[in-house]
């Protein structure tokens, strides 16, 4: 178990590394870089640059020398921990996503925490009265979720909100508790205001979760040891709880890993709409403004925490099926 | 067979669960980032003012509180021994309130957080969105050849932190700053220059005294009052406070602990740092614990919204001796989305809005401004041509430029656009069918001006284009050029401006029931200006932003150069100097004439003279007609029942920067 575990660190390395140059290359791919794009939004504006001052910034910004040096100094400074300046913001691109991520953190988790508190239950319910009303309204309702659009949902529950519940738009305060320091009363406010975005990224997670759970129970409901132990006499609750769902939950461990990126970018376009101070939005931005470092470190971090997401799905997984233990040994 | 040394499952889920509760309460307990900056502790103005008959001037609430506590001196120290006096638009204000307001992205402050909290530079737009009048200036003069202006000072004014306002303020921006080769690499900004290419000057700055300036040029430059009032006389241009910047200059702190500094902000040099700490947004102060001289400075900073407070050493004061501003507070909301925004309106969660306000939303507004409790001021925008059409007349292919150079067919383009069509789809018929003109209240304007060319007449336009010499046309009644093949272009047009799109929709259908083939094209702003360098575009189409204030520099229209998107680019190159380039044409006598008469309005040494050329140009202009205006639009702004002092009539857009004219400072909520 131990030598799996340092290999896959080891395979880190190269992974990593041609993650790193994939997104650099990339975020260069567009035409023009943040400066051209900077001086049209300033032309737009009426104002102008001339060439010198054009050229000035491009020396200031790093951006006439090669793809390669700028690549290699990003690198480097990376990882020593110095994720560059964001030209957009003018700041060091650790400060920008550094105050975000709590934030981010704490919605990711509780979106997390939903979707498998909704799923899961409501999975093994639908496979157990496969067919009956509840299991059709369920999964009719969870397909929808999946299949609108997630900004969509979020602007027609916003409204809802607002003309029948007078709830605010958007946002993550009350203008009450916008400058207010931490107290019980700003966190109640916080995750009142979380309800929202939660439920709607949530939804789109679930309908997912749900077919999943359904299919692995109904497999497991099929199984001998089930009628055994049914035959034993056991109370039916307890006999789905203790064994089918157990075996069933291996598809979610193993796709637990990939929530850890999740949960560090937030999702973007709800974000986006719902206006949540995250780092969905921050990254959405950096994109379309070309900028560069805070753009490709972002993506490295996504990409890193993929990698050890995944590294825990597995470890997890063995862990909790001996199947695959003991499968090693042999 | 594995041995179990590790925990078993049970505890493992119970240390999980743990953890994890534990994280959410510390992340909850944690205090964010940035916490709200405590109120800025004033020190003692240097300079001794003598204090004035006790109880002339009263202060806000807030502040008096402060001065109980000794935070702050008391209000006849706190404003100079002259301060200016405003004349409110209505009645005398009250003190309070908190403004909320919201803008698309967080590092531009444009829009309405200038309409709020107005700015303070070198000169003022007037009032009446034409004139210029003093700001932290009072007055000035200029020499008999306008090759020097003398700039008098208001005296006695403070630093939001109580520093005086001299002008070290300006040498230092100036000396140090933009003469620096490290800051500034290819030199201050071109405004503050004459001449271009090998002979462009900069100006001399020399400090008469503490309240006098004088700026030298080496040709005349009257014209430089137009820039004073506006961007480039703001803060971060040519004054800086200097007793605060000079912290971060090699100049005036010990090398090492700057150096210190600069890497415990994760920054490279002291350029760097300087700049951010010393950052102004559209010519407000926008940096916490940047000293500042506009009404409010902002306090305290988060990812998505900006507060800013209102400045103790404010130097204006109403008719009543009150210390202006009356808000207590300002707080800008960063909502990236419009919808959103929109939504927050109705919801009646945003105080005021302009910039973000449209035509097309008019119905949205109207359907829920008494259960948001808002209230809806008309005014005018600052384009008396939203979407001007730019055809390229130096269209690399021949033909089609043959085709744009001959008058008649620009004549006939523009009658052929159904303007009241426009008008009636994209804004509700609340705009004005225009052809290109100033508003009536611009100093350009004669009447009759926006009648030029501006009637729908197909026929006209069916004959024009006859007359022309396209009067052959193919068997689906498509005109066609003397090789035979169809007029047709391409129409480049920006994404992000949606009214632009859907106006040239409709103009090319117009203009194809009149027999031309125009295809429009949609992309990205980048590469569409990419295209314009390149003389690669074939027509065109943008907003059309102008005041009297930005015309000269930016008519738009009137200038092969001008514009972000151009008619004359091959021209406009020949004209720059820059005859090598393979895209340089010589222009035609015409177009040299306009540029000559250009400069020469440029350098009038009187208004009147100003004004005759600028006419002679705008005749000119209506019958060459190089582009067209279509719809004139106004500009609705909403804002809360009880915001008073906000005048019904105005000019809102970028260049006059929105209502920074009529006095933001003086805005207050009234409670009866």
């Amino acid at each position: 178990m131990h030598a799996y575990i340092i290999r896959r660190l080891l395979q880190f390395i190269p992974t990593l590394f041609l993650i790193s140059v994939v997104s650099f290359t990339i975020i260069q791919l567009p035409p023009g870089d943040y400066l051209t794009t900077y001086v049209a939004n300033l032309r737009a504006a009426g104002e102008d640059l001339t060439q010198e001052e054009i050229a000035a910034l491009q020396t200031y910004y790093g951006l006439n020398e090669s793809v390669y040096v700028q690549y290699y100094k990003w690198i480097t400074n990376f990882l020593s921990g110095d994720m560059g300046q964001s030209f957009y913001w003018q700041r060091p691109v650790s400060e920008l996503i550094g105050e975000r991520i709590v934030l981010t953190m704490v919605m990711s988790f509780l979106t997390l925490i939903f979707v498998y508190a909704v799923a899961i239950p409501i999975g093994v319910f639908s496979a157990v009265r496969q067919y009956s009303i509840p299991d059709y309204i369920v999964t009719f309702l969870g397909f929808i979720g999946l299949a609108t659009p997630n900004f969509l949902l979020a602007l027609i529950l916003m409204y809802i909100g607002i003309k029948y519940f007078g709830a605010g738009a958007g946002g993550l305060f009350s203008p009450e508790y916008l400058d207010a320091p931490w107290s019980a009363a700003r966190v109640w406010d916080m995750l009142k205001h979380m309800v929202l975005p939660v439920i709607i990224v949530g939804t789109a997670g679930t309908a997912g979760t749900i077919r999943v759970m359904r299919a692995t129970t109904l497999d497991e409901l099929g199984r001998p040891y089930v009628d055994t132990a049914r035959s034993k006499g056991m109370k039916e609750s307890d006999l789905i709880l203790k064994y089918p769902v157990r075996v069933a939950l291996n598809p979610i461990l193993s796709t637990i890993g990939w929530q850890l990126p999740q949960i560090v970018s937030g999702t973007v376009l709800v974000a986006l709409v719902l206006n949540l101070p995250t780092t969905g939005p921050l990254l959405w931005r950096a994109l379309m403004a070309q900028d560069m470092y805070l753009a490709a470190s972002f993506i490295m971090i996504l990409s890193s925490l993929t990698l050890v997401g995944t590294l825990i799905s597995d470890i997890l997984l063995a862990w909790v099926d001996p199947r695959i233990r003991y499968g090693e040994l042999e | 067979m594995s041995t179990k040394s590790s925990m078993d499952r049970r505890t493992f889920l119970k240390m999980t669960a743990l953890t994890a509760a534990a994280t959410l309460a510390q992340a909850c307990g944690a205090p964010t980032a940035q916490e709200p900056a405590a109120a800025p502790v004033a020190q003692a103005p240097t300079a001794d003012i003598a204090a004035g008959p006790p109880s002339q001037y009263s202060e806000a609430p807030m502040l008096t509180e402060r001065v109980s506590a000794g935070l702050l001196p008391p209000v006849e120290q706190r404003l100079p021994s002259v301060p200016e006096v405003l004349v409110p638009v209505e009645e005398v204000g009250q003190y309070g309130g908190t403004v909320n307001i919201a803008i698309g992205n967080a590092n531009a402050l444009f829009g309405d957080p200038q309409a709020i909290m107005g700015t303070e530079l070198i000169l003022r737009i007037g009032p009446d969105f034409s004139s210029i009048i003093g700001g932290l200036v009072e007055s000035w003069e200029f020499n008999a050849d306008a090759t020097e202006q003398i700039l008098y000072l208001r005296q006695g004014l403070m630093w939001s932190d109580g520093a005086p306002f001299t002008a070290d303020a300006f040498m230092f921006a100036w000396n140090d700053l933009w003469l620096n080769p490290e800051y500034a690499p290819s030199g201050p900004p071109s405004t503050w220059s004459t001449g271009s290419g090998a002979s462009r000057a900069y100006m001399e700055v020399e400090k008469i005294d503490d309240y006098t300036l004088r700026f030298k040029f080496a040709d005349p430059y009257p014209l430089i009052v137009l820039q004073e009032c506006f961007y480039p006389g703001s803060q971060g241009g040519i004054w800086q406070p200097n007793h605060y910047a000079q912290q971060f200059h090699p100049a005036y702190t010990d090398p090492d602990d700057l150096e210190t500094m600069v890497k415990d902000a994760n920054f490279e040099i002291w350029t760097q740092l300087l700049n951010n700490r010393c950052r102004v947004g559209s010519t407000i102060p926008a940096q916490i614990d940047l000293p500042g001289m506009t009404a409010f400075i902002r306090v305290s900073d988060a990812p998505d919204f900006h507060t800013y407070e209102r400045n103790p050493y404010y130097w204006k004061v109403d008719t009543a001796g009150n210390q202006l501003p009356y808000f207590d507070k300002v707080v800008v909301h960063v909502i990236a989305d419009r919808e959103v925004a929109d939504a927050k309106l109705i919801a009646g969660e945003l105080d005021f809005t302009g910039r973000q306000a449209q035509l097309k939303n008019m119905e949205l507004y109207q359907a829920n401004m008494d259960a948001a409790n808002l209230k809806l001021k008309m005014w005018q925008s600052s384009f008396p041509g939203k979407t001007v059409v730019v055809p390229n007349l130096t269209h690399k292919d021949p033909q089609v430029s043959a085709f744009f150079q001959n008058k008649d067919v620009r004549h006939a383009l523009s009658v052929a656009i159904n303007r009241d069509e426009i008008n009636e789809a994209i804004y509700f018929g609340l705009g004005e069918p225009r052809q290109w003109a100033g508003w009536p209240d611009s100093k350009y304007y004669r009447a009759g001006d926006e009648t030029n060319w501006a009637q729908y007449d197909p026929d006209l336009a069916n004959e024009l284009l006859n007359q022309a010499g396209y009067d052959q046309k193919d068997s689906e009644g498509y005109r066609l050029f003397p090789d035979g093949s169809r007029v047709s272009w391409v129409t480049q047009l920006d994404t992000e401006q949606a009214d632009v799109l859907s106006a040239m929709e409709l103009v090319v259908e117009q203009w194809r029931a009149v027999g031309l083939e125009p295809n429009a094209r949609s992309m990205n702003r980048t590469l569409l200006i990419e295209l314009v360098d390149a003389n690669d575009v074939g027509m065109s189409a943008w907003e059309g932003d102008i005041s009297d204030i930005t015309w000269v520099w930016n008519s738009r229209l009137n200038h092969p150069a001008h514009g972000n998107v151009r008619w004359g680019r091959a021209w406009e190159l020949w004209l720059n100097g820059d005859t090598e380039n393979e895209l340089a044409q010589e222009p035609p006598e015409e177009i040299k004439w306009v540029d000559e008469r250009w400069q020469a309005m440029i350098s009038a040494l009187t208004d009147e003279e100003h004004v005759a050329i600028a006419r002679e140009l705008w005749d000119w202009f209506y019958d060459y007609l190089p582009g067209f205006g279509t719809v004139g639009t106004p500009q609705p702004i909403l804002m809360k029942k009880n915001f008073t002092n906000f005048p019904d009539a105005g000019v809102w857009g970028f260049s006059v920067i929105r209502a920074v004219p009529v006095h933001p400072e003086q805005f207050f909520y009234k409670q009866s």
